[in-house]
């Protein structure tokens, strides 16, 4: 039974973060509202026969940005502190459970043991530290604390009950873990109420703003300054947009008339007169 | 600080008052370096008439940028409260909000709450921490207004993610002038670790009022994009009025070069199309005329376009509404392709780079999508390639530079205006800070140009006191009235906004801090001109 | 829109004064608009600059750029100043009678 929720849940979470994925990727083309970190190609005449930025600099920006929290760290500094290790806990902790799977059958129990209890309490206490810093940072600092909805203040709180019952398994069950969940699919109470909670977790994720770190990095890998040019898949997908109806009702829009008609050379009713 | 200020929460949005929500005092204002430190006690703006006030919404902060007529009963609230949640719902909307919609959805929803954009805003800083203007403020209000009355997700759900605001017409009139108080500098959405952009949330609330409900400042819409469309430019100059500028433009070039030249007007098949900001003509005609004078001892193949549109950069729609934007950046680029010109220039006007070269890009199909780029990259060519005879000691009186928002953190320009100062201006200082980090001139996104009622108080001692007090503190060592000092703004509705700071607060008079374009500066240093270029006058 | 009396007539004027019936505008118009502006009584000089105001405006509907405002009268913008506080685009055209500035200005 629980192994059907855990189970479902992951595959919940797949198909939940697939939709959220592919909302952000089908999402119409949107017109060029960047930001930018320095100088850009704008800076050189006929800057439209110029490269702009690669896609290696930018995946390479977005490691750097994920690995340290770079923005964080400059911006906020205080605030990093927890986050940081929060961050970095949850890392280990996944490449903990990835390990963990893929090197039951290759690894000796004593080996995984002795090394894999402490690299898993390690990133567990990080993690542990770092939600319970922005837990008390977000019921003390005033700026941390304002518009933060109730719903966020549950979720730390959570997230420390399932470190401290993880912590709790691996320490006292390592080895009917290791044999009963991986090799005979077989988990004990302690392992079971773990997963119970891993399942509940995985439920909420593609909701959460963890997800929200794809989101960012496609905005700037993707929302990044590609130009328009003729001929291009970027004017054949505004194209299609132009198509569509304008259905703003102002009495300046013309409502009803599709936005090709209404912002196109074609037909300004406006400049009748003068 | 103001010693025990009322804490405003989202909620209080929708409290229903007579009195405004704030009123900023003089003892909430940022403090101002010398000379302005010891500056007697002023309230940054003037409450408004008795009449004002009962014709005006100004619930919020005892300002009007809009001069939004009250609503006679309560019909006419609730539906204008109907329209508003009709056009949120088409702001969040992909088909009906395509423009804008992916980053609009990202910025709603990556938001944690962290609040490192605050003090990122001159506004917020500059009133004191104002909760109001904290760049979260409006957009949170936005998000609670989303989540309890168009995603309906069940009582649970939305009381666990925030439901606090009641949606009545107070909350709408609110936010209505809220949108009008960010410059949409976007220096928070720089320093957002998510990359969440309230600049833009600010920037399609605009665009809700104007697009659903018809509800932008006058200064914006009827005498901005509505007349640009009409007459052909938004300061209303028409074809007829260019042409006598035009006549009146060479006058002044024979005066200061001593020669007397033909601008090439209506040139077909030139090299480059130069748009101005019409602005200049009417209140800094010497930048389009310094641009002449260099363009013409750089011996380039250029025009100006006196056809209606082709004569004025602006495009306010940039600032509050999709299809105006659209509408005069197709007019402007068709001048451009009827005059076969090879490429148009951006001349000093902020707004005009990041709307014609940047946003527009993605509106411009075909033989619309055209050639377009900016002036300061070809400057930097002439300047330093060799092309003019310049002598730096002309210029030998402390420069700064003010970064226009659009033309540096919105288009990444960054580096050719300083390589040209530092070529030309021997005494060339940076304000702090500056590059992509800059602050706004306080008069972005058309705040320059609304004066109406108090409005133009609270722009000058509240959205550019962050530019003052770095003005000042730039040249704090050279305050001194026998030392000309000169703000170089390259952009008119910086220039505009820089202005009136420095004229309110007598700051030419007492301690000569002029300012200008960055071209002007150039003509200044150019070796054979007849009379010293800038005349140290027009304050 | 409030009205105001000026010249004995009700005229509609915007928030900030500037008359919004360019039909209505005369001499009498023009004095009552000054004593507003801090620029009465008016004297020659006022008209001068009045006068090659309404001549421009009335051609080319809008006011004329200040430096050839300045040039065609021979007053330097401190004078203007002097003459109408408020300005030559908040004084000086609002008691010519002209809209108000639009655009960058």
């Amino acid at each position: 039974m629980i192994l059907f929720i855990f189970y479902g849940s992951i595959l919940f979470f797949i198909i939940a973060a697939a939709l959220r994925v592919r909302r952000c990727v089908s999402a119409p083309i949107h017109l060029h509202w960047e930001l930018y970190k320095g100088s850009s190609v704008y800076e050189l005449t006929e800057w439209w026969g110029k490269t702009h930025n690669t896609f290696g600099e930018k995946l390479w920006s977005m490691i750097l940005d994920l690995l340290f929290l770079r923005e964080f760290y400059h911006r906020n500094r205080n605030f990093w502190y927890f986050l940081y290790p929060f961050h970095i806990g949850i890392y280990s902790l996944v490449l903990w459970h990835a390990w963990f799977l893929f090197g039951a059958k290759v690894i000796s129990i004593e080996f995984l043991s002795i090394w894999g209890r402490l690299w898993g309490h390690v990133a567990t206490g990080l993690t542990f530290f770092g939600i319970v810093g922005i837990f008390i940072k977000r019921v003390k600092d005033e700026d941390l604390k304002i518009y933060y909805p109730p719903i966020h203040y549950l979720k730390w709180p959570f997230l420390a009950v399932i470190l401290l019952e993880a912590f709790y398994s691996v320490q006292f069950y390592f080895g009917d873990i290791f044999e009963d969940l991986l090799l005979e699919f077989h988990p004990n109470v302690a392992t079971k109420a773990h997963l119970l909670f891993a399942s509940v977790l995985l439920i909420y994720l593609p909701f959460s703003h963890i997800m929200q770190l794809f989101f960012r990095y496609y905005h700037y890998l993707r929302w990044d300054d590609v130009p328009n040019v003729r001929g291009s898949e970027i004017e054949r997908r505004i194209k299609e947009h132009l198509e569509r109806p304008v259905t703003w009702s102002a009495p300046h829009i013309q409502s009803g008339k599709r936005w090709r008609e209404v912002a196109s050379k074609l037909e300004c009713p406006i400049t009748e007169g003068k | 600080m103001a010693t025990e200020r009322k804490k405003i929460r989202l909620k209080d949005i929708s409290i229903r008052t007579d009195e405004p929500l704030i009123t900023v005092t003089a003892d909430d204002l940022m403090p101002l370096p010398p000379p302005l430190d010891q500056q007697g006690k002023k309230a940054p703006y003037s409450p408004l008439s008795e009449n004002q006030k009962k014709s005006f919404e100004c619930s919020l902060d005892g300002v009007s940028a809009l001069a939004l007529p009250k609503p006679k009963n309560k019909e006419e609230e609730e539906k204008l409260v109907a329209r508003f949640l009709s056009g949120l719902r088409k702001l969040l909307s992909q088909n009906d909000n395509w423009p804008f919609w992916q980053p609009l959805i990202q910025s709603l929803e990556s938001c944690v709450r962290c609040q490192t954009c605050s003090d990122a805003c001159p506004v917020y800083v500059s009133s004191g921490n104002q909760e109001i203007y904290r760049p979260t403020y409006k957009s949170e209000i936005l998000r609670r207004i989303i989540n309890k009355y168009i995603k309906k997700r069940g009582k649970i759900i939305t009381k666990l993610t925030g439901d606090d605001i009641k949606l009545n017409w107070p909350t709408v009139a609110r936010l209505a002038e809220l949108a009008y108080r960010c410059t949409l500098c976007r220096r928070c959405a720089q320093r957002c670790p998510l990359g969440s952009d309230n600049g833009l949330i600010g920037r399609e609330l605009r665009k809700l009022f104007s697009q659903e409900m018809g509800i932008a400042p006058k200064e914006l819409h009827d005498s901005g994009t509505v007349q640009q469309l009409k007459v052909g430019a938004s300061t209303g100059i028409s074809s007829a009025a260019f042409q006598g500028m035009v006549e009146f433009m060479e006058d002044e070039i024979e005066e200061k070069w001593g020669k007397r030249i033909k601008i090439p007007v209506d040139k077909e098949g030139a090299d480059i199309l130069l748009i101005h900001n019409s602005g200049e003509f009417m209140s800094w005609i010497e930048n389009p005329v310094a641009f002449a004078i260099i363009f013409e001892a750089a011996g380039l193949s250029w025009t100006l376009s006196s056809e209606i549109y082709g004569y004025e950069a602006t495009n306010y729609g940039t600032w509050y509404d999709d299809v105006q934007f659209a509408r005069i950046a197709l007019k402007q680029v068709e001048v451009a392709r009827k005059l076969k010109v090879k490429k148009m220039v951006m001349g000093e006007c902020g707004h005009a780079h990041k709307g014609l070269i940047v946003i527009a890009d993605r509106i411009l199909m075909d033989e619309m999508n055209f050639p377009r780029e900016s002036f300061l990259p070809l400057l930097e060519e002439l300047v330093c390639g060799g092309k003019l005879r310049l002598d730096p000691q002309k210029n030998n009186f402390p420069v700064t530079l003010h970064d226009p928002c659009n033309v540096v953190r919105l288009m990444g320009i960054v580096e050719p205006q300083r390589r040209i100062l530092r070529k030309i201006c021997p005494q060339f200082r940076e304000m702090e800070p500056h590059g992509v980090e800059n602050y706004c001139c306080g008069g972005g996104s058309g705040f320059a140009i609304m004066n109406s009622m108090n409005f133009k108080e609270w722009r000058e001692n509240i959205s550019s006191r962050m530019k003052l007090k770095q003005i000042l503190e730039t040249f704090n060592d050279v305050l001194d009235s026998g030392i000309r000092k000169y703000v170089c703004a390259p952009c008119s509705n910086c220039k505009g906004a820089i202005r009136d700071i420095l004229s309110s607060n007598d700051l030419w008079e007492k301690n000569s801090i002029y300012y200008g374009g960055l071209v002007e500066l150039v003509a200044n240093a150019m070796v054979d001109m007849k009379r010293p270029y800038i005349d140290w006058e027009w304050h | 829109m409030a009205k105001a009396n000026l010249g004995g007539m009700d005229i509609e004027i915007d928030e900030d004064g500037f008359i919004q019936e360019p039909g209505k505008w005369n001499k009498a118009v023009a004095e009552d608009i000054a004593k507003t502006e801090n620029a009465s009584p008016m004297t020659e000089e006022h008209w001068k600059l009045v006068n090659y105001l309404r001549d421009y405006y009335l051609k080319f509907e809008i006011a004329p750029p200040v430096r050839m405002l300045c040039k065609q009268t021979g007053f330097d913008l401190k004078y203007i100043y002097k003459l109408f506080p408020g300005g030559p685009a908040k004084g000086a055209c609002k008691v010519a009678g002209l809209p108000k500035p639009t655009g960058c200005v």
